[in-house]
Protein backbone atom coordinates (compact mmCIF):
# COMPACT_ATOMS: atom_id res chain seq x y z
CA UNK A 1 0.00 0.00 0.00
CA UNK A 2 1.37 3.37 -1.04
CA UNK A 3 2.11 5.97 1.79
CA UNK A 4 -0.41 8.32 0.33
CA UNK A 5 -3.38 6.07 0.11
CA UNK A 6 -1.82 5.08 4.10
CA UNK A 7 -1.98 8.76 4.99
CA UNK A 8 -5.45 9.47 3.63
CA UNK A 9 -6.71 6.47 5.54
CA UNK A 10 -5.84 7.71 8.74
CA UNK A 11 -7.25 10.84 8.12
CA UNK A 12 -10.39 9.27 7.11
CA UNK A 13 -9.94 7.03 10.23
CA UNK A 14 -9.27 10.50 12.25
CA UNK A 15 -12.68 11.65 11.11
CA UNK A 16 -14.54 8.10 12.40
CA UNK A 17 -12.65 8.86 15.99
CA UNK A 18 -13.54 12.80 16.59
CA UNK A 19 -17.09 11.72 15.72
CA UNK A 20 -17.88 10.85 19.93
CA UNK A 21 -14.93 13.03 20.75
CA UNK A 22 -16.90 16.13 19.13
CA UNK A 23 -19.91 15.23 20.96
CA UNK A 24 -18.21 14.44 24.44
CA UNK A 25 -15.92 17.51 24.53
CA UNK A 26 -18.27 20.73 22.24
CA UNK A 27 -21.57 19.40 22.09
CA UNK A 28 -24.98 21.28 20.68
CA UNK A 29 -25.31 22.33 17.52
CA UNK A 30 -21.30 22.41 16.65
CA UNK A 31 -21.46 19.15 16.97
CA UNK A 32 -24.56 17.81 15.29
CA UNK A 33 -23.19 20.00 12.24
CA UNK A 34 -19.68 19.30 12.95
CA UNK A 35 -20.55 15.46 12.62
CA UNK A 36 -22.18 16.05 9.21
CA UNK A 37 -18.92 17.80 7.97
CA UNK A 38 -16.91 15.11 9.41
CA UNK A 39 -18.82 12.55 7.23
CA UNK A 40 -17.98 14.83 3.89
CA UNK A 41 -14.54 14.77 4.95
CA UNK A 42 -14.16 11.43 5.18
CA UNK A 43 -16.59 10.61 1.85
CA UNK A 44 -14.23 12.79 -0.13
CA UNK A 45 -11.10 10.64 1.23
CA UNK A 46 -12.73 7.52 0.35
CA UNK A 47 -13.78 8.40 -3.48
CA UNK A 48 -10.17 9.79 -3.63
CA UNK A 49 -8.68 6.84 -2.76
CA UNK A 50 -10.97 5.05 -4.74
CA UNK A 51 -10.85 7.28 -8.13
CA UNK A 52 -6.78 7.57 -7.56
CA UNK A 53 -5.21 5.17 -6.53
CA UNK A 54 -7.50 1.82 -6.86
CA UNK A 55 -9.80 3.16 -10.02
CA UNK A 56 -11.07 -0.35 -11.53
CA UNK A 57 -11.28 -0.58 -15.14
CA UNK A 58 -14.54 -3.47 -16.56
CA UNK B 1 -46.29 31.11 24.21
CA UNK B 2 -46.33 28.04 22.22
CA UNK B 3 -48.63 28.30 19.03
CA UNK B 4 -51.45 25.81 19.26
CA UNK B 5 -50.86 22.35 17.57
CA UNK B 6 -52.60 22.21 14.56
CA UNK B 7 -55.35 19.67 13.75
CA UNK B 8 -56.77 18.23 10.32
CA UNK B 9 -58.18 20.99 8.25
CA UNK B 10 -60.20 20.02 5.15
CA UNK B 11 -57.92 22.36 3.04
CA UNK B 12 -54.92 19.65 4.40
CA UNK B 13 -56.58 16.68 4.00
CA UNK B 14 -57.12 17.84 0.43
CA UNK B 15 -53.68 19.14 -0.08
CA UNK B 16 -52.35 15.42 1.18
CA UNK B 17 -54.29 13.82 -0.90
CA UNK B 18 -53.96 15.47 -4.11
CA UNK B 19 -50.00 15.61 -3.65
CA UNK B 20 -49.54 11.96 -3.00
CA UNK B 21 -52.08 11.18 -5.87
CA UNK B 22 -50.07 13.38 -8.34
CA UNK B 23 -46.66 11.78 -6.49
CA UNK B 24 -48.30 8.08 -6.85
CA UNK B 25 -49.33 9.47 -10.81
CA UNK B 26 -45.99 10.39 -11.55
CA UNK B 27 -44.77 7.34 -9.91
CA UNK B 28 -46.73 4.89 -11.89
CA UNK B 29 -46.17 6.54 -15.60
CA UNK B 30 -42.63 6.30 -14.71
CA UNK B 31 -42.89 2.53 -13.63
CA UNK B 32 -45.26 1.61 -16.46
CA UNK B 33 -43.14 3.26 -18.96
CA UNK B 34 -39.94 1.70 -17.98
CA UNK B 35 -41.78 -1.53 -17.06
CA UNK B 36 -42.46 -1.62 -20.94
CA UNK B 37 -39.32 -2.06 -21.64
CA UNK B 38 -38.06 -5.27 -19.71
CA UNK B 39 -38.78 -7.86 -22.13
CA UNK B 40 -37.61 -10.98 -19.59
CA UNK B 41 -37.62 -11.77 -15.99
CA UNK B 42 -33.78 -11.18 -16.22
CA UNK B 43 -34.40 -7.94 -17.80
CA UNK B 44 -37.38 -7.04 -15.09
CA UNK B 45 -34.90 -7.97 -12.05
CA UNK B 46 -31.90 -5.82 -13.24
CA UNK B 47 -32.99 -3.78 -16.14
CA UNK B 48 -30.34 -3.46 -19.45
CA UNK B 49 -27.35 -2.25 -17.25
CA UNK B 50 -27.67 1.10 -18.76
CA UNK B 51 -28.44 3.23 -15.46
CA UNK B 52 -26.20 6.74 -15.26
CA UNK B 53 -24.67 8.07 -12.21
CA UNK B 54 -27.39 10.45 -11.36
CA UNK B 55 -29.84 8.08 -11.50
CA UNK B 56 -28.22 5.05 -9.49
CA UNK B 57 -27.42 7.77 -7.10
CA UNK B 58 -30.58 9.02 -6.28
CA UNK B 59 -32.34 5.89 -6.67
CA UNK B 60 -29.63 4.80 -3.76
CA UNK B 61 -30.38 8.02 -1.95
CA UNK B 62 -34.26 6.69 -2.06
CA UNK B 63 -33.97 3.48 -0.84
CA UNK B 64 -31.30 4.15 2.35
CA UNK B 65 -34.04 7.35 3.17
CA UNK B 66 -36.39 4.93 4.54
CA UNK B 67 -39.06 6.13 6.89
CA UNK B 68 -36.49 6.23 9.44
CA UNK B 69 -34.79 8.88 7.96
CA UNK B 70 -36.99 11.02 6.36
CA UNK B 71 -39.83 11.18 9.13
CA UNK B 72 -38.46 9.09 12.03
CA UNK B 73 -35.69 11.03 12.68
CA UNK B 74 -37.73 13.35 13.74
CA UNK B 75 -39.42 11.44 16.78
CA UNK B 76 -35.83 10.62 17.65
CA UNK B 77 -34.31 14.48 18.47
CA UNK B 78 -38.17 15.32 19.89
CA UNK B 79 -38.00 12.44 21.92
CA UNK B 80 -34.27 12.30 23.11
CA UNK B 81 -33.04 15.56 22.56
CA UNK B 82 -29.49 15.80 21.29
CA UNK B 83 -28.96 12.22 22.87
CA UNK B 84 -31.44 11.25 19.87
CA UNK B 85 -29.06 12.43 17.07
CA UNK B 86 -26.57 9.26 17.37
CA UNK B 87 -29.78 7.29 15.73
CA UNK B 88 -30.42 10.36 13.31
CA UNK B 89 -27.38 9.42 11.30
CA UNK B 90 -25.41 12.71 11.40
CA UNK B 91 -22.69 10.44 9.92
CA UNK B 92 -24.45 9.08 7.34
CA UNK B 93 -22.72 10.22 4.71
CA UNK B 94 -19.74 8.17 5.85
CA UNK B 95 -21.96 4.65 5.00
CA UNK B 96 -23.47 5.60 2.43
CA UNK B 97 -20.28 6.28 0.80
CA UNK B 98 -18.53 3.42 1.80
CA UNK B 99 -21.61 1.32 0.30
CA UNK B 100 -20.57 3.34 -3.23
CA UNK B 101 -16.85 2.47 -3.09
CA UNK B 102 -17.28 -1.32 -2.24
CA UNK B 103 -20.74 -1.67 -3.93
CA UNK B 104 -20.02 -0.31 -7.39
CA UNK B 105 -18.28 -3.60 -7.92
CA UNK B 106 -21.55 -5.61 -8.11
CA UNK B 107 -21.12 -5.05 -11.88
CA UNK B 108 -18.79 -7.41 -11.81
CA UNK B 109 -21.23 -9.74 -10.73
CA UNK B 110 -23.73 -9.00 -12.81
CA UNK B 111 -21.74 -9.58 -15.79
CA UNK B 112 -20.77 -13.44 -14.21
CA UNK B 113 -24.67 -14.21 -13.85
CA UNK B 114 -25.89 -12.41 -11.06
CA UNK B 115 -29.41 -11.05 -10.50
CA UNK B 116 -29.50 -10.40 -6.52
CA UNK B 117 -27.38 -10.40 -4.06
CA UNK B 118 -27.26 -13.92 -2.69
CA UNK B 119 -26.78 -15.14 -6.13
CA UNK B 120 -23.64 -12.98 -6.35
CA UNK B 121 -22.60 -14.30 -2.85
CA UNK B 122 -23.10 -18.02 -5.14
CA UNK B 123 -20.81 -16.71 -7.85
CA UNK B 124 -18.55 -15.51 -5.15
CA UNK B 125 -18.19 -18.75 -3.18
CA UNK B 126 -19.47 -21.07 -5.56
CA UNK B 127 -22.28 -21.82 -3.06
CA UNK B 128 -25.84 -22.51 -2.98
CA UNK B 129 -26.40 -22.98 0.87
CA UNK B 130 -24.73 -19.86 1.03
CA UNK B 131 -27.01 -18.06 -1.26
CA UNK B 132 -29.92 -19.85 0.24
CA UNK B 133 -28.28 -19.26 3.78
CA UNK B 134 -28.32 -14.65 2.61
CA UNK B 135 -31.64 -15.55 1.26
CA UNK B 136 -33.08 -16.84 4.04
CA UNK B 137 -31.20 -14.13 6.68
CA UNK B 138 -32.26 -11.12 4.14
CA UNK B 139 -35.83 -12.40 4.62
CA UNK B 140 -35.94 -12.44 7.98
CA UNK B 141 -34.47 -9.11 8.81
CA UNK B 142 -35.88 -6.93 6.04
CA UNK B 143 -39.33 -8.05 7.22
CA UNK B 144 -38.76 -6.18 11.21
CA UNK B 145 -37.63 -3.13 8.43
CA UNK B 146 -40.72 -2.96 6.62
CA UNK B 147 -42.14 -2.63 10.17
CA UNK B 148 -41.23 0.86 10.72
CA UNK B 149 -42.05 1.78 6.94
CA UNK B 150 -45.63 1.13 7.32
CA UNK B 151 -45.72 2.59 11.01
CA UNK B 152 -44.26 5.94 8.78
CA UNK B 153 -47.12 5.90 6.25
CA UNK B 154 -50.07 5.25 8.72
CA UNK B 155 -48.92 8.12 11.09
CA UNK B 156 -48.69 10.93 8.34
CA UNK B 157 -52.35 9.61 7.10
CA UNK B 158 -53.45 9.85 10.33
CA UNK B 159 -52.08 13.19 11.75
CA UNK B 160 -53.21 14.93 7.92
CA UNK B 161 -56.32 13.25 7.29
CA UNK B 162 -58.00 12.31 9.77
CA UNK B 163 -58.11 8.42 8.18
CA UNK B 164 -57.57 5.82 10.77
CA UNK B 165 -54.12 4.49 11.80
CA UNK B 166 -55.48 1.06 10.44
CA UNK B 167 -57.63 2.01 7.35
CA UNK B 168 -53.86 3.53 6.02
CA UNK B 169 -51.85 0.91 6.61
CA UNK B 170 -54.19 -1.39 4.33
CA UNK B 171 -54.53 1.13 1.50
CA UNK B 172 -50.89 1.89 1.46
CA UNK B 173 -50.22 -2.24 1.22
CA UNK B 174 -52.20 -2.51 -1.77
CA UNK B 175 -50.65 0.42 -3.38
CA UNK B 176 -46.74 -1.20 -3.04
CA UNK B 177 -48.08 -4.48 -4.19
CA UNK B 178 -49.54 -2.95 -7.49
CA UNK B 179 -46.16 -0.75 -7.97
CA UNK B 180 -43.69 -3.17 -7.79
CA UNK B 181 -45.94 -5.79 -9.94
CA UNK B 182 -45.94 -2.72 -12.61
CA UNK B 183 -42.93 -1.90 -12.45
CA UNK B 184 -39.95 -4.47 -11.87
CA UNK B 185 -36.36 -3.37 -11.56
CA UNK B 186 -36.10 -0.59 -13.80
CA UNK B 187 -39.27 0.98 -13.17
CA UNK B 188 -38.85 1.04 -9.40
CA UNK B 189 -34.89 2.30 -10.33
CA UNK B 190 -36.58 5.16 -12.06
CA UNK B 191 -39.11 5.82 -9.89
CA UNK B 192 -36.73 5.54 -7.24
CA UNK B 193 -34.21 7.83 -8.58
CA UNK B 194 -37.32 10.52 -8.96
CA UNK B 195 -38.47 10.12 -5.14
CA UNK B 196 -34.65 10.59 -4.31
CA UNK B 197 -34.71 14.04 -5.82
CA UNK B 198 -38.30 14.63 -3.84
CA UNK B 199 -37.43 13.22 -0.25
CA UNK B 200 -33.54 15.33 -0.75
CA UNK B 201 -35.59 18.94 -1.56
CA UNK B 202 -38.43 18.47 0.32
CA UNK B 203 -35.98 17.32 3.45
CA UNK B 204 -33.66 20.16 3.15
CA UNK B 205 -36.21 22.60 2.77
CA UNK B 206 -38.70 21.71 5.99
CA UNK B 207 -35.40 21.20 8.37
CA UNK B 208 -34.35 25.02 7.05
CA UNK B 209 -38.20 26.49 7.21
CA UNK B 210 -38.61 24.57 10.87
CA UNK B 211 -35.33 26.11 12.32
CA UNK B 212 -36.63 29.12 11.38
CA UNK B 213 -39.93 28.70 12.62
CA UNK B 214 -38.81 28.08 15.83
CA UNK B 215 -37.00 31.28 16.51
CA UNK B 216 -33.24 29.94 15.11
CA UNK B 217 -30.49 27.92 16.61
CA UNK B 218 -29.89 29.63 19.46
CA UNK B 219 -33.36 29.53 20.55
CA UNK B 220 -33.29 25.68 20.31
CA UNK B 221 -30.51 25.08 21.83
CA UNK B 222 -31.58 27.07 25.16
CA UNK B 223 -34.88 25.52 25.12
CA UNK B 224 -33.76 21.62 24.67
CA UNK B 225 -31.18 22.48 27.63
CA UNK B 226 -33.55 23.65 29.95
CA UNK B 227 -36.13 20.31 29.27
CA UNK B 228 -36.19 17.16 30.63
CA UNK B 229 -36.64 13.36 29.61
CA UNK B 230 -40.44 12.52 29.13
CA UNK B 231 -41.62 8.65 28.60
CA UNK B 232 -44.16 7.57 25.86
CA UNK B 233 -47.00 7.67 27.69
CA UNK B 234 -46.26 11.31 29.74
CA UNK B 235 -44.21 10.03 32.47
CA UNK B 236 -41.83 12.67 33.14
CA UNK B 237 -38.32 12.67 34.53
CA UNK B 238 -35.62 14.62 35.68
CA UNK B 239 -33.15 13.59 33.33
CA UNK B 240 -31.62 16.86 31.14
CA UNK B 241 -31.76 16.54 27.68
CA UNK B 242 -28.95 19.02 26.74
CA UNK B 243 -26.22 16.53 26.70
CA UNK B 244 -25.31 14.09 23.94
CA UNK B 245 -25.87 10.95 26.65
CA UNK B 246 -29.05 10.54 27.86
CA UNK B 247 -28.75 8.51 31.32
CA UNK B 248 -32.07 6.37 31.67
CA UNK B 249 -32.55 4.50 34.47
CA UNK B 250 -31.12 0.91 34.27
CA UNK B 251 -31.94 -1.85 33.21
CA UNK B 252 -34.48 -0.84 30.36
CA UNK B 253 -32.80 2.50 29.79
CA UNK B 254 -30.03 0.50 28.84
CA UNK B 255 -31.42 -0.05 25.86
CA UNK B 256 -31.08 3.35 24.83
CA UNK B 257 -28.57 3.71 22.36
CA UNK B 258 -27.39 7.26 23.32
CA UNK B 259 -27.66 6.34 27.08
CA UNK B 260 -24.18 6.44 27.06
CA UNK B 261 -20.70 6.68 25.20
CA UNK B 262 -20.61 2.73 24.36
CA UNK B 263 -24.04 2.73 22.69
CA UNK B 264 -23.15 6.51 20.73
CA UNK B 265 -19.53 4.70 19.33
CA UNK B 266 -21.86 1.68 18.31
CA UNK B 267 -24.19 3.85 16.51
CA UNK B 268 -20.79 5.20 14.29
CA UNK B 269 -20.20 1.86 13.35
CA UNK B 270 -23.78 0.95 12.88
CA UNK B 271 -24.33 3.73 10.11
CA UNK B 272 -20.55 3.03 8.83
CA UNK B 273 -21.68 -0.72 7.68
CA UNK B 274 -25.01 0.21 7.74
CA UNK B 275 -25.89 1.31 3.98
CA UNK B 276 -23.30 -1.19 2.70
CA UNK B 277 -24.96 -3.93 4.72
CA UNK B 278 -28.88 -3.09 3.21
CA UNK B 279 -29.33 -5.45 0.75
CA UNK B 280 -31.57 -3.29 -0.87
CA UNK B 281 -28.89 -0.49 -1.30
CA UNK B 282 -26.84 -2.80 -2.89
CA UNK B 283 -29.31 -4.08 -5.26
CA UNK B 284 -29.07 -0.62 -7.10
CA UNK B 285 -25.72 -0.99 -8.30
CA UNK B 286 -27.36 -4.69 -10.40
CA UNK B 287 -28.36 -2.27 -13.09
CA UNK B 288 -25.58 0.52 -13.15
CA UNK B 289 -23.52 1.21 -16.63
CA UNK B 290 -19.96 1.72 -16.84
CA UNK B 291 -19.73 4.56 -15.39
CA UNK B 292 -16.32 7.26 -15.48
CA UNK B 293 -14.06 8.52 -12.77
CA UNK B 294 -15.73 12.00 -13.52
CA UNK B 295 -19.27 10.60 -12.93
CA UNK B 296 -18.10 9.01 -9.71
CA UNK B 297 -18.08 12.08 -8.14
CA UNK B 298 -21.10 13.19 -9.65
CA UNK B 299 -22.12 10.46 -7.45
CA UNK B 300 -20.37 11.48 -4.14
CA UNK B 301 -22.22 14.85 -5.28
CA UNK B 302 -25.79 13.16 -4.66
CA UNK B 303 -24.68 11.29 -2.10
CA UNK B 304 -23.73 13.93 -0.22
CA UNK B 305 -26.43 16.06 -0.92
CA UNK B 306 -29.08 13.17 -0.38
CA UNK B 307 -27.05 11.57 2.81
CA UNK B 308 -27.51 15.10 4.93
CA UNK B 309 -31.13 14.56 4.75
CA UNK B 310 -31.58 12.85 7.37
CA UNK B 311 -30.16 15.57 10.07
CA UNK B 312 -32.54 18.39 8.56
CA UNK B 313 -35.44 15.72 9.77
CA UNK B 314 -33.20 15.66 12.96
CA UNK B 315 -33.59 19.40 13.14
CA UNK B 316 -37.37 19.25 12.83
CA UNK B 317 -37.67 17.14 15.92
CA UNK B 318 -35.29 19.38 17.92
CA UNK B 319 -37.36 22.15 16.38
CA UNK B 320 -40.59 21.09 17.73
CA UNK B 321 -39.15 19.94 20.71
CA UNK B 322 -37.96 23.39 21.58
CA UNK B 323 -41.35 25.21 20.78
CA UNK B 324 -44.10 22.35 22.31
CA UNK B 325 -41.89 20.39 24.98
CA UNK B 326 -42.94 17.16 25.56
CA UNK B 327 -46.72 17.20 23.92
CA UNK B 328 -46.68 14.38 21.92
CA UNK B 329 -45.63 12.32 24.99
CA UNK B 330 -48.51 11.76 26.05
CA UNK B 331 -51.33 9.07 25.49
CA UNK B 332 -53.49 11.51 23.32
CA UNK B 333 -50.65 11.24 20.80
CA UNK B 334 -50.72 7.67 21.18
CA UNK B 335 -49.36 5.11 19.14
CA UNK B 336 -47.48 7.99 17.07
CA UNK B 337 -46.15 9.69 20.40
CA UNK B 338 -42.56 11.21 19.34
CA UNK B 339 -43.08 10.13 15.79
CA UNK B 340 -45.73 12.85 15.09
CA UNK B 341 -42.79 16.06 15.46
CA UNK B 342 -42.26 16.23 11.83
CA UNK B 343 -45.71 16.04 10.47
CA UNK B 344 -47.03 18.66 13.10
CA UNK B 345 -44.71 21.32 12.45
CA UNK B 346 -45.12 21.18 8.80
CA UNK B 347 -48.36 21.23 9.29
CA UNK B 348 -47.60 24.49 11.24
CA UNK B 349 -45.23 26.26 9.26
CA UNK B 350 -47.81 25.35 5.97
CA UNK B 351 -50.48 23.40 4.18
CA UNK B 352 -47.99 23.35 0.95
CA UNK B 353 -45.59 21.86 2.72
CA UNK B 354 -47.61 19.53 4.83
CA UNK B 355 -48.51 18.15 1.80
CA UNK B 356 -45.65 17.85 0.03
CA UNK B 357 -43.70 16.03 3.48
CA UNK B 358 -46.43 13.91 3.65
CA UNK B 359 -46.09 12.69 -0.24
CA UNK B 360 -42.31 12.36 0.81
CA UNK B 361 -42.91 10.28 3.67
CA UNK B 362 -45.21 8.30 1.55
CA UNK B 363 -42.38 8.15 -1.11
CA UNK B 364 -39.65 6.88 1.21
CA UNK B 365 -41.88 4.34 2.94
CA UNK B 366 -43.40 2.71 -0.50
CA UNK B 367 -39.58 3.37 -2.26
CA UNK B 368 -37.64 1.53 0.98
CA UNK B 369 -41.09 -1.15 0.95
CA UNK B 370 -41.35 -1.96 -2.94
CA UNK B 371 -37.50 -2.34 -3.02
CA UNK B 372 -37.62 -4.73 0.35
CA UNK B 373 -40.47 -7.01 -0.61
CA UNK B 374 -38.85 -7.31 -4.19
CA UNK B 375 -35.55 -8.20 -3.05
CA UNK B 376 -37.75 -10.90 -0.17
CA UNK B 377 -39.66 -12.06 -3.39
CA UNK B 378 -36.83 -12.52 -5.10
CA UNK B 379 -35.56 -14.01 -2.24
CA UNK B 380 -37.46 -17.19 -2.30
CA UNK B 381 -37.91 -17.15 -5.95
CA UNK B 382 -34.34 -16.92 -7.41
CA UNK B 383 -32.28 -18.19 -4.22
CA UNK B 384 -34.17 -20.84 -2.50
CA UNK B 385 -36.76 -22.14 -5.72
CA UNK B 386 -34.31 -21.72 -8.56
CA UNK B 387 -31.35 -22.17 -6.70
CA UNK B 388 -32.65 -25.83 -6.02
CA UNK B 389 -34.52 -26.32 -9.25
CA UNK B 390 -32.91 -24.50 -11.87
CA UNK B 391 -35.20 -26.26 -14.70
CA UNK B 392 -38.13 -23.69 -13.04
CA UNK B 393 -39.01 -21.70 -15.83
CA UNK B 394 -38.57 -18.11 -16.45
CA UNK B 395 -42.04 -17.69 -16.82
CA UNK B 396 -43.29 -19.70 -13.68
CA UNK B 397 -40.44 -17.54 -11.77
CA UNK B 398 -41.94 -14.17 -12.39
CA UNK B 399 -44.90 -15.20 -11.52
CA UNK B 400 -43.86 -16.92 -8.62
CA UNK B 401 -42.61 -13.67 -7.61
CA UNK B 402 -45.42 -11.68 -7.97
CA UNK B 403 -47.30 -14.02 -5.96
CA UNK B 404 -44.28 -14.05 -3.02
CA UNK B 405 -45.06 -10.24 -2.64
CA UNK B 406 -48.13 -10.45 -1.20
CA UNK B 407 -47.11 -12.46 1.78
CA UNK B 408 -44.15 -9.96 1.87
CA UNK B 409 -46.44 -6.93 2.02
CA UNK B 410 -48.57 -8.90 4.55
CA UNK B 411 -47.09 -9.62 7.27
CA UNK B 412 -45.07 -6.41 8.23
CA UNK B 413 -48.50 -5.07 8.05
CA UNK B 414 -49.93 -7.68 10.14
CA UNK B 415 -47.10 -6.57 12.72
CA UNK B 416 -47.90 -2.93 13.03
CA UNK B 417 -51.42 -3.79 13.12
CA UNK B 418 -51.01 -5.54 16.41
CA UNK B 419 -48.33 -4.21 17.94
CA UNK B 420 -46.92 -0.66 16.31
CA UNK B 421 -43.47 0.30 17.74
CA UNK B 422 -43.57 3.50 20.29
CA UNK B 423 -40.52 4.94 18.34
CA UNK B 424 -40.46 3.59 14.77
CA UNK B 425 -36.52 4.48 14.08
CA UNK B 426 -35.01 3.06 17.57
CA UNK B 427 -36.92 -0.33 16.55
CA UNK B 428 -35.39 -0.40 13.08
CA UNK B 429 -31.92 -0.02 14.09
CA UNK B 430 -32.38 -3.07 15.37
CA UNK B 431 -32.56 -4.78 12.36
CA UNK B 432 -30.44 -2.57 10.64
CA UNK B 433 -27.47 -3.66 13.30
CA UNK B 434 -27.70 -7.37 12.70
CA UNK B 435 -28.01 -6.16 8.50
CA UNK B 436 -24.71 -4.10 8.93
CA UNK B 437 -22.87 -6.80 11.26
CA UNK B 438 -23.91 -9.64 8.80
CA UNK B 439 -23.96 -8.47 5.34
CA UNK B 440 -20.86 -5.28 5.71
CA UNK B 441 -18.39 -8.21 5.44
CA UNK B 442 -20.83 -11.19 3.78
CA UNK B 443 -21.30 -9.49 0.61
CA UNK B 444 -18.94 -6.05 0.75
CA UNK B 445 -15.37 -6.89 1.97
CA UNK B 446 -15.70 -10.24 0.01
CA UNK B 447 -16.04 -9.07 -2.93
CA UNK B 448 -12.62 -7.10 -2.17
CA UNK B 449 -11.22 -9.41 -0.32
CA UNK B 450 -9.68 -13.08 -2.05
CA UNK B 451 -9.25 -14.78 1.15
CA UNK B 452 -12.96 -14.65 2.40
CA UNK B 453 -14.68 -18.30 2.05
CA UNK B 454 -17.87 -20.05 2.14
CA UNK B 455 -17.55 -20.99 5.58
CA UNK B 456 -16.56 -17.74 6.76
CA UNK B 457 -19.79 -16.12 5.55
CA UNK B 458 -22.10 -19.14 6.63
CA UNK B 459 -20.34 -18.39 10.15
CA UNK B 460 -21.12 -14.88 10.03
CA UNK B 461 -24.71 -15.02 8.72
CA UNK B 462 -25.51 -17.63 11.16
CA UNK B 463 -24.08 -15.60 14.59
CA UNK B 464 -25.42 -12.07 13.35
CA UNK B 465 -28.98 -13.83 13.03
CA UNK B 466 -28.38 -15.35 16.70
CA UNK B 467 -27.39 -12.15 18.20
CA UNK B 468 -29.95 -10.29 16.51
CA UNK B 469 -32.78 -12.54 18.75
CA UNK B 470 -30.38 -11.37 21.62
CA UNK B 471 -31.49 -7.61 21.08
CA UNK B 472 -31.80 -6.30 24.50
CA UNK B 473 -35.54 -5.93 23.86
CA UNK B 474 -36.13 -9.07 22.37
CA UNK B 475 -34.36 -12.29 24.16
CA UNK B 476 -30.97 -10.37 25.23
CA UNK B 477 -32.40 -9.58 28.72
CA UNK B 478 -33.16 -13.52 29.07
CA UNK B 479 -29.01 -13.53 29.30
CA UNK B 480 -28.27 -10.66 30.81
CA UNK B 481 -27.93 -8.31 27.80
CA UNK B 482 -29.46 -5.08 28.56
CA UNK B 483 -26.77 -2.66 26.63
CA UNK B 484 -27.97 -1.81 23.39
CA UNK B 485 -23.99 -0.67 22.78
CA UNK B 486 -23.18 -4.07 24.07
CA UNK B 487 -25.62 -6.11 21.91
CA UNK B 488 -24.63 -4.38 19.17
CA UNK B 489 -20.98 -4.24 18.98
CA UNK B 490 -21.03 -7.59 19.82
CA UNK B 491 -22.80 -8.65 17.16
CA UNK B 492 -21.33 -5.96 14.32
CA UNK B 493 -17.65 -7.38 15.94
CA UNK B 494 -18.44 -10.75 16.68
CA UNK B 495 -19.63 -11.38 12.83
CA UNK B 496 -16.47 -9.77 11.51
CA UNK B 497 -14.22 -11.57 13.78
CA UNK B 498 -15.60 -15.26 12.60
CA UNK B 499 -15.77 -13.89 9.06
CA UNK B 500 -12.24 -12.93 9.44
CA UNK B 501 -10.96 -15.82 11.28
CA UNK B 502 -12.83 -18.57 9.45
CA UNK B 503 -12.12 -17.36 6.50
CA UNK B 504 -8.40 -17.80 7.07
CA UNK B 505 -8.59 -21.10 8.74
CA UNK B 506 -10.33 -22.57 6.04
CA UNK B 507 -9.67 -22.76 1.70
CA UNK B 508 -10.67 -20.27 -0.39
CA UNK B 509 -11.35 -20.74 -3.95
CA UNK B 510 -8.41 -22.30 -6.18
CA UNK B 511 -6.58 -19.31 -8.09
CA UNK B 512 -8.36 -20.03 -11.33
CA UNK B 513 -11.95 -19.65 -10.08
CA UNK B 514 -10.76 -16.75 -8.47
CA UNK B 515 -9.30 -15.16 -11.18
CA UNK B 516 -12.60 -13.96 -13.41
CA UNK B 517 -13.69 -12.42 -9.94
CA UNK B 518 -10.59 -10.64 -9.00
CA UNK B 519 -8.93 -9.41 -12.41
CA UNK B 520 -5.63 -7.77 -12.47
Amino acid sequence: MRAAVKLLLALAGTCVVLVPLLAYFVGGWQTYWGHALLAIVFSVLLVLIKTRYYWEED
Amino acid sequence: MAPPIPGVTAELALSVAATIALFLAISFLLGFYMRRKAKNFEEWLVGRRDMGPIVTGFALIASYLSGWAIFGNAGLTYAYGWSGSWLVGTVSVMGITLCLVLGYRMRRYVALGARTVPEMLRIRFESRFVQALAGVTMIILLLVYCVGQYKAMATVWTMTTGIPFHGSLVVTAVLVLTYIAIGGYTGTQWVSSFQGILLTVVGWVLGIAAIIWAGGTAKIADAISSQTYTAPGGNTTSIPLGDYTLPLPAPSGLAFPGVDYLGAVATVFMFLFMATGFPHNLARFLGVRKISKREYWVMLFIIIVGGLTPVWIGAVGLAARSVWGDAFMNDSFKPMYADSAAVITSMSIGVPLAALFAACVFAAAVATLAGMCMIMATNVTRDLIHNFYPDVSHRKLLWLTRLMLVPFVVIPLWWVFTSPPPILSEFMASSAVAQAGIFFFVVGVSMHWKRATKWGASAAMIYGLVLALLHPKAYGSVFGLYHWGVWALTLMFGSAALYFLISLATEPLPREKLAPLFPG
